[in-house]
């Protein structure tokens, strides 16, 4: 499973980063289990001074994220989907990987020939939709017997 | 305010049989049978769900949870490398190669708790575990054992008391060659290379450091590995083991040791 960001891969995230890890338990039904293991994993990292993301995709992240950030700053991603704590971090660390990508990726610039092109194709198309009824309505004219 | 008893061995009067009828004279229909109603077990169409289970492979599943209590206990140890043979001397598994058993799978029930740095070597392993086991600075192989191996391996000592020289392990069907050859599995005939990379990606993955196993004093232990074709580890293919008088016999012939060692 190749990591599919176009940002540089996972390693800059355990390493360089300082992700604040923490687990507790997570909610839901579950008896003794859900009551006493640690499985909710929860991810948290200073989002203005994070110099390990670009500084466009940092605004980015502050304001498409805004509901997950605390007054400190911090950008806080939970997760507690599985059984496993292991898991749960992995799935944290994808989400923020994610968000990173999200925020980084440039949006697409189409060009003028293929704006150009889409418009032409448009029309064309309409040309033909109108050319096919006026062929249809002229046999269905071609049918009726008007005796003058 | 007491029972009135029937007395009698067997409980007496009616015998706990009730009153008349089939019920009482022994005489009821068959098991399923609906007094005429198209039973529900006709009723239903068929469809193919156990079709070719005979023909399906079966895995043992091998919890962390109980590897754990297993090296707890000290049934099995970790300081040697830990085999389907070691399992199944310390009663952790049953095996069973005639019920289309291939072996031996890790799950992840107990991911959260396993502590232990081991060399283990099983059939099918599930990304977590492997992922679990490398971060406690442990070494994980998949491996395939035909059914014949399987058997040898499981039982071993019945197995010498036949006097038969240990055969070849055969390689794996065509598909499950995939399977072995992949490093994220940590297949046994994978490139070691890809596995080390696929060792990196998982701790990227998972969010831990890598132990580095080279500065490891067990590093030895924890890479040895067994040759695709033997089947234990200290034995080679074409040897007899006699227990009788604890010898091992090995062939001279260069026609038996060219085929053996092919």
């Amino acid at each position: 499973m190749a990591p599919r960001s176009s940002f540089s891969p996972g390693t800059t995230i355990t390493k360089r980063a300082r992700l604040t890890v923490s687990y507790c338990r997570s909610s839901g039904p579950g008896g003794q289990r859900v009551n006493k293991v640690n499985t909710k994993a929860e991810v948290r990292f200073h989002l203005a001074s994070a110099d390990w993301i670009p500084e466009a995709a940092r605004q980015k992240m502050a304001s498409m994220h805004r509901n997950k950030i605390n007054r400190a700053g911090e950008l806080i991603v939970n997760s507690e989907e599985s059984r496993y704590q292991m898991r749960n971090l992995a799935i944290c660390l994808e989400k923020i990987r994610t968000m990173v990508t999200e925020a980084t990726e440039k949006p697409e610039v189409v060009s003028k020939e293929t704006t150009q092109k889409l418009i032409e194709r448009v029309e064309k198309m309409n040309r033909e939709r109108l050319r096919q009824k006026k062929i249809h309505s002229d046999i269905k004219q071609s049918r009726k017997a008007d005796f003058d | 305010k007491e029972r009135r008893r029937g007395r009698g061995r067997y409980g007496g009067r009616k015998c706990g049989r009730g009153h008349k009828g089939e019920r009482q004279r022994g005489n009821r229909p068959r098991l399923g049978f609906e007094g005429g109603q198209t039973p529900f077990y006709l009723a239903i169409p068929k469809y193919g769900f156990n079709e070719g289970h005979s023909l399906r492979r079966q895995y043992q599943p091998l919890s962390l949870q109980r590897l754990q209590y297993l090296i707890d206990l000290g049934r099995v140890d970790p300081t040697q490398p830990i085999d389907l043979t070691q399992l199944t001397n310390a009663r952790g598994v049953t095996v069973q190669p005639l019920k289309r058993d291939y072996g031996v799978q890790l799950v992840e029930e107990g991911a959260d708790i396993f502590s232990a740095k081991v060399n283990i070597e099983v059939q099918r392993a599930s990304e977590l575990a492997i992922a679990t086991i490398e971060k406690n600075g442990g070494v994980v192989t998949t491996s395939f054992y035909d059914p014949r191996s399987l058997e040898i391996l499981c039982k071993p000592v019945v197995f010498f008391l036949r006097g038969q020289p240990i055969p070849k392990r055969m390689l794996p069907p065509e598909e499950l060659v995939r399977y072995y050859t992949d490093a994220r599995n940590r297949g046994y005939l994978a490139d070691p290379s890809k596995v080390a990379e696929a060792r990196l990606e998982l701790a990227k993955k998972y969010g831990y450091v890598l132990p580095d196993i080279t500065k490891d004093e067990l590093f030895t232990m924890l890479s040895a590995r067994k040759d695709p074709r033997q089947i234990f580890f200290g034995l080679a293919p074409g040897w007899i083991v006699n227990m009788a008088d604890k010898k091992i016999l090995k062939p001279t012939d260069e026609r038996l040791l060219k085929y053996y060692s092919s």
